[in-house]
């Protein structure tokens, strides 16, 4: 079905630049001398302050290589992870299978996000509260990334296993030599889901850490945009946006088709 | 042989360190303290430089910072310490929180430090009365006002010209109050309100502060010094709540929404605000961006005089040391001198706790950059009560919030609201009586 | 026969060598969080209680007895309703004018997806000024063109559910709206063509060949972004903390205030509990289709 009407892509136009005066904005204000008039485009010359007020006002640094290594280390630990157990679900034919399935349909249906109170008092038994590991452990075991590997395998001849099993090739060989590199497109995917979910995580990093040597970005600006009584601090708040949003959103720009495909084929985020 | 040299060396070497480390730790006492603030500006650098002055000046001790973030962050931290065993010798905290510590049981009266100190009496009488009354459950000290402040009453002189009101008489009585911010509104010509009267933070985890000022004012105490009983349904609270209402449905002198408490500011120093009750903490903010003469005078009031205060004391845990008691205190001391309090308040925005602080060359220049200063110590010294503090103070507070909130927009009738809140704050205090 | 069994003995032990990582780890922190909750919902807990302590049902008759609580319930309910329904029509319609050629595709394509790669603590950051009253952006807009001035949004009962919903819809149309695009990709175009060449206009087409071809998508995106606007809090966290009197409290952050503002976490696990009610019975319609419970391409 295609439009063909040009009023309705005037609309389509229009709409477009109404989606993006928050970004203009954003990118205007963090860029400029703060004045009391918001404007889309604001008409006071370009400065950089912001960026340093915000950089000596908070440990951005510190935050932002928090978030790095829960992004990365929950990538590489939920990769080894969903690859083998992935592996075994598009196997299947075991028993205990559906007890697997089921599993993972709990955990799709009840996403982590909203079982914070159990899961921080596991934490504060484990003696955990206010470590990194904390902030990763209820995702590393990711149902979605099972289930999202467990169809990408499927798909995967058997005539390929079979011929190398022939030639001896344990399992373990089977799946990082043929499986894995097969199945790019999925965990580019995954990659992506896994990433921005976990660089937007909020809610459960703030309730299981309290330093700032443990706490990721957007904590950090939370805790900024909640401690300060000062006036003009958009121009500020702005700059502390930009800096969180940028790497995702440049990533997005350039990889737009791949980030698009990816958001289409999970169902979650 | 040499061979032989090198362990002789050694453990020569060994020796010395072993004597060093034994002769230290006859000498100082280590004592560790939790401060909530989150990292970096001037709130971190002058408390750094306070330790370390004070660990060089006195060798016997040695005073250890711990940066907690914030409030809320340094209550769990405060609460897993104490379960884990680990508690701070002292902390920093929200002075309303100490009924909260209490039930977490990690507080500690400081009387027999008053006592056995031989100038303790002349140091507590040092402190300001607005701030040490707060220090005090049941007639025991157990808190050192340290980063205080204080809602202090705003006005825009400019304005007051404009509209033909002497920027120097400000108002005194909630009459006055009225009176003028009904002049003050300005509109456009579409009916836009261009300037409003006044305003009070009335947004969520804000508005508590305001009723507490408007009920005393009125003659009515928010709770029992114990912090088992809150009044809510008094006659001056009830009151109190009616006047404020009253200024949105009647008077009509206030924004017609829930003023937030940080948008307040900006719309002072943009002229949107003609008066405001605020923190003195935007003392330095507003002074230094309104391109308007900023007034400071005392808050007016119904019939008593009053203010209420805020900010963070001083605590010491229960579990430690006579001598770690004694560091930690000639540490509180210290940052409490009028020297210390002047540099705190100059570099930090608070008010200084000690009346001396105010003699000082750096107070006095700070209050010449902001003359303001002057008015929130007036507003001290002419009186300032405690912020409601009970137990179970945060769910007290959001309580308060929502129902003065359903009050100024009408949702419930003010004795409807006060009383229901009343019923709520019975239910979870009755735990505690 | 002999052979096949033994064959899936073996199986079944290395493939549960291979899950046992990921089936530890969801064991721990879904299943067993799940049923601990429910038992933390019978339980007082507290700055006071070292352990939890078993009271019965005592949180769920205080909940039930408390008017905030149903309040938050219907908010959740009104946002729900606010965000998922708005979010799919307009998702639906730009998934059509994207599955179009013309000029300036990857441009809206860009315009239409990128709120989604934002975290919304930021997203809300900067809102909040959009939002802020007299000299905030929209109100300074608004004024600018209609001389008129709205106030603050965010402190009215009747403008701060909408108002939320409406950041939330620009953020999450773009996500709603790449499922239906690829719902519409894998269309044949042979059925618009048939239906073309039967005379059926542009809303006649729309009705009967594309709404009812997209109804498993339509199914699907409902399913996810039911429990998408359930899960979210941090635009209350930031904006409102629930003001004005509970009016945009949402479920999620009224178990956050419970359980960290207020210290009491058996009340917050017996709203989660409830939560956990409302999600199954809101993914119900999955399981009876449950090879599609996550949508594949």
């Amino acid at each position: 079905m295609r439009i063909k009407n040009k009023a309705a892509i005037a609309v389509a136009f229009l709409f477009g630049a109404l989606m993006l005066i928050p970004l203009l904005w954003m990118i205007g204000t963090a860029f400029t001398e703060t004045s009391f008039k918001m404007r889309i485009i604001p008409n006071t010359p370009f400065t950089l302050d912001n960026f340093k007020e915000v950089f000596t006002m908070i440990p951005l640094g510190q935050y932002y290589l928090n978030t790095i290594v829960i992004v990365v280390l929950t990538f590489s630990i939920q990769f080894v992870i969903i690859t083998l157990g992935g592996y075994a679900l598009a196997r299947g034919d075991f028993y205990g299978e559906k007890l697997v399935m089921a599993i993972i349909f709990m955990q799709l249906i009840i996403p982590n996000d909203v079982l914070i109170v159990p899961n921080y008092l596991t934490m504060v038994d484990l003696k955990m509260v206010d470590t990194k590991l904390a902030i990763m452990l209820p995702f590393l075991g990711s149902a979605m990334g099972l289930f999202l590997l467990r169809q990408q395998f499927k798909t995967m001849p058997a005539a390929l296993t079979d011929a190398a099993r022939i030639d001896g090739a344990s399992t373990m060989r089977i799946i990082w030599q043929i499986y894995v590199p097969n199945a790019k497109t999925a965990y580019l995917a995954f990659a992506m889901i896994s990433v921005s979910y976990h660089w937007n995580n909020f809610l459960w990093p703030l309730i299981v850490t309290n330093s700032v040597s443990k706490r990721p970005l957007t904590v950090g600006l939370a805790v900024f945009a909640k401690s300060t009584e000062t006036a003009l601090l958009w121009g500020d708040i702005c700059a502390c946006a930009f800096v969180i949003c940028a790497p995702l959103l440049i990533l997005f720009f350039i990889f737009q088709k791949q980030f698009i495909n990816s958001f289409a084929s999970s169902g979650i985020k | 042989m040499k061979k032989r040299m090198i362990s002789l060396m050694l453990a020569l070497v060994m020796l010395s360190c072993f004597c060093g480390t034994v002769a230290n730790a006859e000498k100082t006492t280590d004592v560790q303290f939790y401060f909530a603030i989150v990292a970096g500006g001037a709130l971190q650098q002058t408390m750094d430089a306070f330790v370390s002055e004070f660990n060089e000046t006195h060798p016997e001790y040695k005073v250890e910072m711990v940066y907690t973030g914030t409030n809320d962050d340094n209550i769990i931290k405060l609460q897993a310490a104490a379960q884990a065993g680990t508690m701070p010798q002292f902390y920093v905290a929200p002075y309303n929180d100490l009924y909260l510590l209490d039930s977490l049981g990690i507080i500690s009266s400081m009387d027999d430090l008053v006592a056995a100190d031989e100038d303790g009496e002349a140091y507590i009488d040092s402190f300001l009365d607005s701030f040490i009354r707060d220090s005090y459950i049941d007639d025991h000290l157990i808190s050192i006002p340290f980063a205080r402040s204080c809602c202090i009453f705003y006005y825009n002189k400019d304005a007051f010209r404009e509209v033909g009101l002497d920027p120097e008489v400000p108002p005194v009585t909630w009459d006055d109050l009225v009176e003028y911010a009904q002049k003050l509104m300005k509109t456009d010509a579409n009916g836009n309100v261009e300037r409003y009267g006044f305003g009070l933070c009335e947004n969520q985890g804000h508005s508590q502060w305001p009723y507490s000022i408007l009920t005393a004012q009125n003659g009515g105490v928010s709770n029992s010094a114990a912090g088992t009983e809150t009044y809510f349904t008094s006659e001056a609270s009830i009151n109190a709540g009616q006047w404020w209402v009253d200024l949105h449905h009647v008077y009509k002198c206030v924004p017609d929404y829930l003023l937030a408490f940080e948008d307040m500011p900006n719309m002072f120093i943009d002229g949107k605000l003609a008066m405001m009750q605020h923190t003195s903490g935007n003392l330095t903010n507003i002074y230094s961006n309104a391109d308007f003469e900023v007034g400071v005078a005392l808050i007016p009031y119904s019939k008593i005089q009053t203010s209420s205060t805020g900010g963070q004391c001083f605590f010491m845990s229960p579990d430690c040391t006579p001598e770690e008691r004694e560091a930690s205190w000639r540490f509180i001391r210290y940052c409490t001198e009028p020297e210390q309090q002047a540099r705190w308040c100059a570099a930090c925005g608070y008010l200084a706790t000690v009346e001396g602080a105010y003699e000082t060359d750096i107070m006095k220049e700070y209050m010449e950059k902001v003359p303001g200063v002057q008015g929130a110590l007036d507003q001290l010294h002419a009186g300032a009560v405690t912020e409601i503090a009970t137990y179970e103070c945060h769910q007290m507070w959001s309580l308060v919030n929502d129902y003065v909130q359903a009050a100024i927009m009408q949702d419930m009738t003010v004795e409807e609201a006060m009383t229901e809140l009343q019923k709520k704050a019975d239910a979870i205090l009755s735990e505690y009586r | 026969m002999n052979k096949r069994v033994s064959d899936k003995a073996k199986r079944t032990v290395s493939s549960w060598l291979l899950l046992l990582p990921g089936v530890a780890l969801m064991s721990m922190f879904t299943v067993y969080p799940i049923f601990k909750n429910i038992y933390l919902s019978f339980c007082k807990t507290g700055f006071r209680y070292k352990v939890p302590k078993w009271v019965g049902t005592a949180n769920f008759s205080a909940l039930f007895a408390d008017p905030v609580f149903w309040k938050v319930l219907k908010n959740t309910v009104a946002f729900s309703l606010m965000t998922v329904l708005p979010s799919m029509i307009i998702g639906f319609l730009l998934a059509i004018i994207l599955n179009s050629k013309f000029r300036g595709l990857r441009f809206l394509r860009t315009a239409y997806f990128y709120p989604v790669v934002m975290p919304m603590i930021a997203v809300a950051c900067i809102w909040r000024y959009l939002y802020m009253p007299e000299n905030g952006m929209f109100s300074s807009l608004i004024y600018s063109i209609f001389h008129t001035r709205i106030g603050d949004l965010l402190s009215r009962t009747e403008t701060v559910l909408p108002a939320l919903a409406v950041m939330y819809v620009w953020k999450e149309i773009g996500y709603v709206m790449i499922f239906f695009l690829s719902g519409l990709q894998n269309m044949s175009e042979e059925y618009f063509e048939a239906a073309m060449i039967d005379g059926g206009n542009f809303w006649q087409i729309l009705t009967r060949v594309t709404v009812p071809l997209m109804a498993p998508t339509t199914l699907f995106v409902t399913m996810i972004e039911i429990t998408n606007s359930i899960k979210l809090v941090d635009h209350v966290v930031i904006l409102t903390q629930g003001k004005p009197n509970n009016g945009s409290n949402l479920l999620m952050h009224y178990i956050y205030q419970l359980g960290y503002e207020f210290f009491d976490q058996g009340k917050a696990a017996a709203v989660t509990s409830i939560l956990l009610v409302i999600l199954l019975l809101s993914s119900l319609p999955r399981f009876f289709n449950s090879d599609r419970a996550i949508h594949y391409n």
